[in-house]
């Protein structure tokens, strides 16, 4: 049987056109032309003159054009297989220090991914950042070069000498032969290609992301990450009496950190791969009969991520900085945790590999730590 | 008077999202897609939009139906606003070499303490039981800062502010008249409510955006407490008003903390020091256990967060007076940091002020 679609991919609605503006394409369904191959020039300019447009021909050119175009993609052939996808996803992606780590996310670290990494005040997540665009920075492979990778800091915790502590140390393990001053001046380079944003607000992290796709363009470098380091922090007093529109902002942010993944797919050949990264805040949810702790931001925001990693403290006087990850949501793994260490150097391993969590598969939904 | 979360309120601190729309299309006078600015600047208005971030957060489909034109122009038009209030980034490598040139500030005063801290402006939290030395905390930080030549606000919630004391602390660093001019350089108000710390924090932070040349910011702000006012506040309004309050007065003082992107600005960057009670922990298993107040969004919008306490740190908190050292030995843990890992600091207080003990 030929794989020819029925020509759907043609013969769009008016009114789904992202090209047509609703009144117009109400106007023009009201003259019959209910389809995108129906638009005649004349009636388009009919309907724009009635509407009172300004420098009618023009926009009506415009306006036409952009719809043929629309009209002219085809959905079904230019879709990719499953089987390129695989291929694609055979590169090289990025290896944290911690083993443990590792296993737990998977491809998680790939391109395209986006990865949310939640947890209570003071669990590592600031650290989590850090370590993770050092190692994006720093590939394993000594023969590729340094990898440029954007923070966007909401908080004001992104600190410079923290930085370059973790990225010496990770330097000193992934290129031991280096004599010092050729060590000192790729860490000068790792630093110089860490762009760091510093967002007040909610408006500047939403502009900065928006723009983020020209500045990637503009590198003459890949650029490995994408870091925002927090997404919580700026809604949590900004937009709220108007809960509609703060969800379709965070929706627009999670889409368009995964469109920039997805897109420097298509340009990076044989390097590290852009992976989004979001943090968010633990929140106490304050129920009719109890008390829960939940990720900050609501279910609209747990939808957005493909994985989400938990981080927690463990309440363990004598060994500070331990800490344990719990797997959340996952495309590819079943719910598992690992522990993990904060040192000076980073993040790095403790204690035994993946294990499976207790009381075994908790299915898609994230795990709620309850308050007893 | 019940809080409120109008717009004045909520104001941002930097302010481009808060310009007119005017500002947008000043530089471009010729027609944007056809329409002249200004009257495409009536639609919008028409459409109360009025300042930058309005249009900001509007979706591409939106502006696309109400100006007849397609998505792709849509977005164009959107992209001028947000190439305004986009931010520049900066690499990590002019971070750290600009923190590099400002000038240690020495407020800390434990030596450990000021070796973690590494004398760059911060936001620091101290909190601790009552009686534990919170108050002294701030008063030696203001005296070193005093001394130092720097200027100190002091925002005081608490009315626990003794000139007194800070006169004796001075006396030690700097003796006779030099200590009365040090005097001079801390400057004491009472504060009442969230609102009204809320303002004058805002008017700190909008001196900051607007001032460049001369140093209209002190060297040190102080707040005691913050709790205090928040739970003054919860018993008028609600608990989910009272945190975005507390989130919006923290980044205010982020705002405050950061390090300014022009060179000559660079010294004119204040170190803030909040303080914040503890209270009775339920959920800790034992009867002593307490936990520092104010919940998880303010926990969560601190960067330095420092616990003192009467007993080593353990599981049950930062404990209470009744188990105190009797040769008053005290502990200030370093609990949240973006940069050091958990420490510890065991010390004293005596007349001088805090002292650090082996």
């Amino acid at each position: 049987m030929d794989a020819k679609l029925p020509a759907s991919a043609q013969a769009l609605d008016v009114r789904i056109l992202h090209s047509i503006p609703t009144p117009v394409a109400d106007a023009l369904i009201s003259r019959g032309c209910r389809q995108a191959p129906d638009v005649t020039p004349e009636a388009l300019k009919e309907v724009l003159a009635q509407h009172h447009v300004a420098g009618l021909e023009q926009r009506a050119n415009s306006m036409l054009s952009a719809c043929r175009q629309e009209a002219a993609k085809d959905a079904w052939r230019s879709a990719d297989s499953a089987l390129s996808l695989l291929r694609k996803t055979a590169r090289p992606k990025v290896t944290l220090p911690c083993t443990g780590l590792n296993q737990l996310l998977g491809n998680a670290l790939r391109g395209g991914a986006l990865l949310e990494v939640f947890g209570l005040p003071g669990s590592g997540k600031t650290q989590f950042c850090l370590q993770l665009c050092a190692a994006v920075q720093i590939p394993c492979d000594p023969n590729i070069s340094i990898v440029e990778a954007v923070f966007i800091d909401t908080e004001g915790s992104f600190v410079p000498q923290r930085y370059l502590q973790v990225c010496e140390a990770l330097l000193a393990e992934r290129r031991p032969h280096l004599d010092p001053p050729a060590a000192a001046a790729q860490l000068e380079a790792v630093m110089r290609s860490l762009h760091v944003c510093r967002a007040y607000d909610a408006t500047e992290l939403y502009s900065t992301i928006k723009q983020l796709g020209a500045f990637i363009k503009g590198r003459r470098r890949p650029v490995g990450a994408v870091v925002v380091d927090s997404i919580a922090f700026s809604f949590r007093h900004e937009l709220m009496d108007n809960t509609a529109q703060r969800a379709r902002v965070l929706a627009e942010i999670a889409g368009t950190l995964r469109q920039l993944g997805a897109d420097h797919d298509l340009l990076a050949v044989g390097r590290e791969d852009m992976g989004g990264e979001v943090t968010n805040h633990m929140t106490t949810r304050f129920g009719r009969e109890d008390t829960w702790l939940a990720p900050a931001l609501g279910e609209t925001w747990a939808h957005q991520a493909s994985t989400q990693l938990r981080l927690e403290k463990m309440a363990c006087w004598q060994q500070p900085g331990l800490g344990r990850a719990t797997l959340t949501k996952s495309v590819e793994k079943a719910a598992c945790s690992c522990a993990y260490r904060i040192s000076h150097k980073g993040l790095r391993d403790d204690g035994p590999e993946a294990m499976p969590v207790d009381g075994g598969c908790t299915g898609l939904a994230p795990l709620w730590g309850r308050i007893a | 008077m019940a809080y409120t979360a109008n717009a004045m309120v909520y104001k941002s601190a930097q302010g481009f999202g808060d310009l007119p729309l005017d500002r947008l299309f000043s530089d471009a006078p010729e027609p944007v897609l056809g329409v002249g600015a200004v009257s495409l600047l009536e639609l919008l208005r028409a459409k109360r939009l009025s300042t930058i971030k309005d249009l900001v957060h509007l979706p591409p489909w939106e502006l696309r139906d109400w100006l007849l034109i397609t998505e792709e122009e849509a977005i164009l038009l959107l992209r001028k606003a947000w190439s305004t209030c986009a931010v520049k980034p900066v690499s990590a490598w002019e971070l750290a070499t600009q923190s590099h040139a400002i000038p240690r500030s020495r407020l800390a005063p434990l030596p450990s303490l000021q070796a973690a801290l590494g004398g760059t402006p911060a936001l620091l939290e101290v909190a601790g039981a009552p009686g534990v030395g919170k108050t002294q905390f701030c008063l030696h930080a203001a005296a070193l800062t005093a001394a130092s030549g720097g200027e100190v606000f002091w925002l005081d919630a608490e009315r626990s502010f003794s000139a007194q004391r800070l006169l004796e602390m001075l006396e030690h660093l700097q003796p006779g008249e030099v200590a009365m001019q040090a005097l001079q350089r801390v400057r004491h108000k009472v504060c009442g409510s969230l609102q009204e710390l809320h303002s004058i924090v805002s008017e700190l932070s909008q001196s900051k955006a607007a001032a460049v040349e001369q140093p209209a910011l002190p060297a040190l702000v102080v707040i005691d407490s913050v709790a205090a006012v928040a739970r003054r506040e919860s018993e008028q309004s609600s608990i989910p008003r009272r945190q975005a309050a507390l989130s919006s007065l923290a980044s205010l003082l982020k705002v405050l903390v950061a390090p300014s992107i022009s060179a000559e600005a660079a010294s004119n960057v204040p170190s803030v020091v909040v303080t914040n009670q503890v209270m009775g922990d339920p959920s800790g298993g034992s009867a002593a256990s307490t936990r520092v107040s104010l919940g998880q969004v303010w926990h969560h919008a601190v960067n330095w967060r420092l616990v003192l306490s009467h007993v080593p740190p353990g599981p049950t908190g930062p404990g209470s007076k009744e188990q105190a050292d009797p040769f008053g030995r005290r502990y200030l843990l370093v609990e949240k940091s973006p940069c050091c890992a958990t420490l510890t600091i065991p010390f004293n207080i005596c007349e001088r002020g805090l002292k650090e003990l082996s």
